[in-house]
């Protein structure tokens, strides 16, 4: 285990764990371990967000592109990466915990906010509000789905401390906009969005933080207000999101573990579980129409593509396709379906690696009917790999996130634990 | 008649000193003009070189793209591209004008503490220039009031880096003057000699 002086300054901090990685970097070859290739992907994958931080205030950009700004949801997987890293001694504790509490510190003190909601992109270096980006309600819960798992993970500390304070002064109430579902965002200049998180997607956590906040809690009604559509791909039959995406099937999960929650008699873990199975059989299904698609090269999800940033997806729903994959939609599905995750990601390495892999692991997105490769990586993307591979592995996420007193109380207020009324649905096992 | 007589036809009565007074004047209005022109003119300017290059400019367009998309892909707007393309120059003229805005506000912000510091400066080297009028003036004034109470022990010697040095001159020549043909006349009375008092006196004009 590395051990060094903690340093005065984060520019110090920052260029030391450069040098680290360089030269603590795991090696993958043909015949690697398991184990050898997920600790490559997670290192390189959380390097993502110390090497792409701003040392001064802890803020972490959207893409690894140059002028990106800074995204509230990518800092809340930082966090969350960060003590990953600390948990794999990968970052050295002290530096780690100096990096969370920059990070929640300048969340506190510096970064422009409307009754508790960040705004979804900051500038850099004053995190103040820029692109005249809404207060967006998903990106401020990722955010704190990530705070209050680094509060947690330093259960005592400063970080807990103003991690609570940070989730407790979100005035969630205000967000639903009188209604009972709860808004994407407002503006200053126009008010509310006219979007609402009405339907099955990413944003239970959102539901999840806002019923169980101790402060300024939404109703428990309201977890039932959103819809539930079901459909079916072939035999895999589905609660879906509209878009098909397969990342509204994983974030939610990358903290919340769902194994062991029932809504009525949904398992929203055994939901994903077939959404992941049908993504694969679509892309089978139609891997004669796109050459990037098939057995081991699938998770059709929202990434950049060769005309930019589209909602890809697979059926049920309706996503776009235009033969685009990016490797975090494997990823982000381990705890789903860890086998036909392990085989796609080691066959896009093995296939790929010249074009596809980099110092922050897997690059965003590739298409091989378009022999287009993608030149960046997405925070929200690198960070949804290296979390959902943490839990496939260690559980270490969702073990510390769900005995978090707000995540107790939306269990409680909505009686998800009522096993009896469940339809006995198989609770995978890892 | 009388205003006939004090109206002035000279401007330049005193010509070294004016032009020296004129010049100071001119010299803090340019310098307040220099900094707050130069401040605005390299903090604007340095701002859109940095904020407006080429591949600035690029970033942004590519960044506006990015978020145009983000934004069709939540809140699943369909494929209307033209559509996009007017976000995306909605969205890149609202950064821009942020940019502006925000170069002005730092330019300023830049600015305030320069010229708080100039006008101190200012005001302290307007203390200083006035001493040099102010000090003899109110020197004239205390010797004058001593002549008129028949004190003619008075003089009008001034420090050398005051002004007024001509003026002091001929007043010092005025009461050394006074001096003499009073301590003469003091003689004279005492001795009698009425007559040549009377020549001294002649000379003054009443």
């Amino acid at each position: 285990m590395r051990s060094f002086r903690r340093p005065k300054g984060l520019f110090v901090i920052t260029a030391l764990f450069a040098v680290v990685l360089s030269m603590y970097t795991p090696g993958v070859y043909a015949g690697s371990s398991d184990d050898t290739f997920l600790d490559r992907i997670q290192y390189d994958s959380i390097s993502y967000f110390v090497r792409e931080m701003n040392p001064v205030n802890g803020l972490i950009k959207d893409s690894s592109r140059p002028g990106s700004p800074a995204s509230v949801a990518v800092v809340g997987f930082g966090l969350t990466a960060i003590c990953i890293g600390e948990s794999r001694g990968w970052i050295d504790k002290d530096d780690a915990y100096y990096l969370v509490l920059k990070i929640l510190k300048t969340f506190r003190d510096t970064v422009q906010n409307e009754r508790g909601f960040f705004y979804h992109f900051l500038d850099m270096r004053t995190g103040q509000r820029t692109w005249s980006s809404e207060i967006s309600s998903i990106d401020t819960a990722l955010f704190l789905a990530g705070a209050l798992f680094a509060g947690e993970y330093y259960k005592g500390t400063e970080a807990e401390t103003i991690a609570r304070e940070l989730y407790e002064r979100v005035d969630w109430p205000w967000m639903l906009n009188g209604k009972k579902i709860l808004c994407m965002g407002w503006k200053p200049e126009d008010g509310f969005l006219w979007y609402y998180w009405d339907s099955y997607s990413e944003a239970m956590i959102l539901y999840a933080l806002a019923i169980g906040s101790p402060t300024h809690p939404i109703s428990p009604e309201c977890w039932s207000e959103w819809k539930r559509p079901v459909d079916s791909y072939k035999e895999y039959k589905l609660i879906y999101c509209t878009t098909g995406s397969i990342f509204t099937y994983q974030y939610s999960h990358a903290w919340i573990d769902f194994r062991d929650l029932y809504d009525g008699d949904i398992n929203y873990f055994n939901n994903s579980v077939s959404a992941v199975k049908a993504n694969i059989q679509f892309c089978i299904d139609n891997s004669t129409t796109y050459k990037t698609y098939g057995e081991n090269s699938w998770g059709l999800s929202a990434c950049i593509g060769p005309e930019g940033y589209r909602g890809y997806g697979a059926k049920p729903g309706a996503g776009f396709n235009d033969g685009t994959i990016t490797p975090s939609g494997i990823a982000g599905s381990f705890p789903f379906d860890p086998v036909a995750s392990m085989n796609g990601l080691k066959r896009l390495y093995i296939d790929h690696k010249d074009f596809l892999y980099g110092k922050y692991g897997f690059k965003d997105a590739f298409n091989l009917d378009k022999r287009w490769w993608a030149e960046e990586y997405l925070g929200i993307d690198v960070g949804i790999t290296a979390l959902m591979i943490e839990n496939y592995r260690s559980g270490l996420v969702w073990k510390k996130f769900m005995p978090i007193q707000a995540v107790k109380n939306w269990i409680e207020k909505t009686d998800l634990l009522k096993k009896e009324i469940a339809s006995g649905t198989k609770v995978p096992s890892q | 008649m009388a205003h006939e007589m004090h109206r002035r036809t000279h401007y330049l009565v005193n010509k070294h000193f004016q032009l020296k007074y004129t010049i100071a004047i001119v010299i803090t209005i340019f310098a307040v003009m220099l900094v707050t022109g130069v401040g605005i003119y390299v903090g604007m300017w340095s701002s859109i070189i940095e904020n407006f290059s080429q591949f600035k400019v690029s970033e942004n367009l590519e960044t506006a793209r990015r978020i145009a998309g983000y934004e069709e892909a939540r809140y699943g707007k369909g494929d209307f591209r033209l559509e996009k393309i007017f976000r995306e120059a909605d969205l890149l003229s609202r950064q821009e004008q942020t940019t502006l805005h925000n170069a002005l506000k730092s330019v300023n912000r830049a600015l305030l503490p320069k010229m708080l510091i100039l006008v101190g400066l200012i005001f302290i080297g307007g203390i200083f220039v006035s001493h040099r009028i102010a000090g003899p003036m109110n020197h004239f004034e205390k010797s004058a009031r001593a002549i008129r109470d028949g004190d003619l022990s008075v003089n009008f010697n001034i420090r050398k880096t005051d002004e007024m040095k001509d003026a002091a001159f001929s007043l010092e020549e005025m009461v050394e003057s006074l001096r003499k043909d009073m301590k003469a006349m003091k003689v004279l009375a005492e001795e009698g000699r009425a007559q040549e008092i009377k020549v001294i006196l002649s000379k003054y004009k009443i």
